[in-house]
């Protein structure tokens, strides 16, 4: 009886840790000054949806540049757009999967403006004002998701077990896709080219 | 000095309402001139002249006159004051604006922003060629949205100001027009230029706006003029005093010329020289500033 009662204390601890794990590796973008910005997601959990998130995102306006320039969220996120340089800023996107939205121009410090993506989408975020300014909203249909930092690295926490299809996003590269299994932790590193 | 006397008698005269009794003032216009008041703009921000570009921008380019240069007619005064002057919207953008944004708009970053980008949003043809550029295409419909949307957002600062433009309420709807088919010069719109307008206006109007658009950025409506004390601790004389301590040429000579006039002892002082602006300009100012006088 003890012999059992220790074997399944040491089935049941591996089995819980195993269940679930970082899916972490380095995105390569060829051609690129640095390995930023790369989107990695898990396309999609079978048998499982995901609820509408109650907190909110936030793209900020600063320095004349959109911050973050790459900013992935979950299917249903509000994203509050700021403006916290010294002169007014717009934000629109020409993309239809986004609802071609335009939130008009707004002075510096100004209220929050919220936008909420309902589809699957990769929207180019533009201000009418300073045509150089760009940013990008992802927007991915799971909650495990990650953008990379500049060496490329990225870990999305919490994965289940299990066999998925992780999709790669970039600004200026092809979107890749591909087969990972995760078993704990998972480290999978990708390449993207032009 | 006859001439500045004769000047005064017809503008005496022709008290009270100078600038709304303006016969030929364009399809029946009339203006509602105010006087200036208050503290000037830079103590209403809180910032002293040595740490803005703010009214300091007249030497970044415009034709200068050559020092000392007669450009000033003495015939010109008296005649200001019964002769309309004609307003293009690129005189608008020289009097009301140029001090600070420049001769080109742009300004002098990062303080004062390029005008230029918000003039640009608001139209269909740059929003287009610059959409095109990104590869991104957008219907016309959506592009005429967020254009019209952007003039309206340009033309409510511009009347309300921002966190560190005043705001130029006195500019009305005409000026507004004339004013804003300059700025697309300066955006290079397609066709811009074609689409310029012509405004008349009194002698007092256009005065208005250089006071309020240039004068006003550093000096006080009202307070001390200039004598020993105020001119070695660095104070700026009032728009009010100037019409009890100086006579319109020595303003006019001060304003375009930085020198001080022939005849008149003194030292440059730290006014920037607005060579851009003609003698009648300023010489209206002056007529401005005596028929609306500066209020505290």
């Amino acid at each position: 009886m003890k012999h059992a009662f220790v074997a399944a204390i040491l089935l049941t601890v591996p089995l819980e840790t195993a269940l679930a794990g970082d899916l972490h590796g380095k995105v390569t973008s060829k051609g690129m000054a640095d390995n930023a910005n790369a989107v990695v997601y898990v396309a999609a959990v079978p048998g499982k949806s995901f609820p509408i998130p109650t907190a909110s995102a936030q793209i900020d306006q600063r320095n004349m540049k959109f911050q973050p320039h790459v900013l992935p969220v979950l299917v249903g996120t509000t994203v509050e757009f700021l403006n916290s340089d010294t002169v007014s800023h717009n934000v629109f996107t020409p993309d239809a999967c986004a609802g071609k939205f335009n939130l008009g121009t707004w002075a510096p410090g100004s209220s929050k403006k919220p936008h909420t993506f309902t589809k699957e989408c990769a929207a180019t975020l533009l201000c009418l004002i300073h045509p150089e300014m760009e940013a990008f909203v992802v927007v991915v249909p799971t909650p495990y998701f990650a953008a990379t930092t500049a060496d490329g690295a990225y870990k999305i926490a919490g994965v289940p077990d299990g066999s998925y299809t992780v999709k790669v996003w970039h600004p200026k590269l092809k979107t890749i896709q591909k087969a990972v299994t995760v078993n704990g932790p998972t480290e999978v590193d990708l390449e993207l080219s032009k | 000095m006859r001439w500045v006397v004769i000047g005064l008698a017809v503008l005496a005269t022709s008290r009270p309402g100078l600038g709304a009794a303006q016969p030929q003032s364009g399809a029946g216009a009339t203006f509602d001139i105010t006087p200036v008041e208050g503290p000037s703009w830079l103590k209403h921000l809180g910032l002293s002249r040595q740490k803005t570009a703010m009214g300091q921008m007249s030497n970044t380019g415009g034709p200068r006159s050559p020092a000392g240069s007669p450009a000033w007619g003495l015939s010109s005064f008296p005649e200001t004051l019964t002769r309309p002057f004609t307003v293009s919207g690129a005189d608008l953008y020289r009097i009301d604006c140029q001090s600070c944004h420049g001769i080109g708009g742009a300004g002098a970053p990062p303080e004062i922003r390029s005008l230029v980008d918000a003039v640009r949003a608001t139209s269909p043809a740059l929003v287009r060629e610059q959409l095109a550029k990104r590869g991104v295409k957008l219907d016309q419909e959506s592009i005429r949205q967020m254009t019209s949307q952007a003039e309206a957002s340009l033309l409510e600062r511009l009347s309300k100001g921002g966190k560190n433009m005043p705001p130029f309420q006195h500019l009305q709807g005409r000026e507004v027009k004339a004013l804003l088919a300059y700025l697309r010069t300066l955006a290079a719109v397609p066709g811009a230029s074609d689409r310029q307008v012509q405004l008349t206006e009194p002698a007092a109007r256009v005065g208005e706006h250089l006071v309020k658009g240039t004068c006003f950025i550093c000096h006080d409506a009202t307070g001390p003029g200039r004598d020993a004390i105020t001119a070695s601790s660095g104070v700026v004389p009032s728009l009010a005093s100037f019409l009890d301590q100086e006579p319109v040429n020595v303003v006019v000579h001060k304003v375009r010329e930085g020198a001080p006039a022939p005849g008149m002892i003194g030292l440059r002082g730290e006014m920037p020289v607005y060579s851009y602006l003609t003698a009648e300009e300023v010489s209206a100012a002056y007529i401005y500033l005596m028929t609306y006088p500066p209020r505290r």
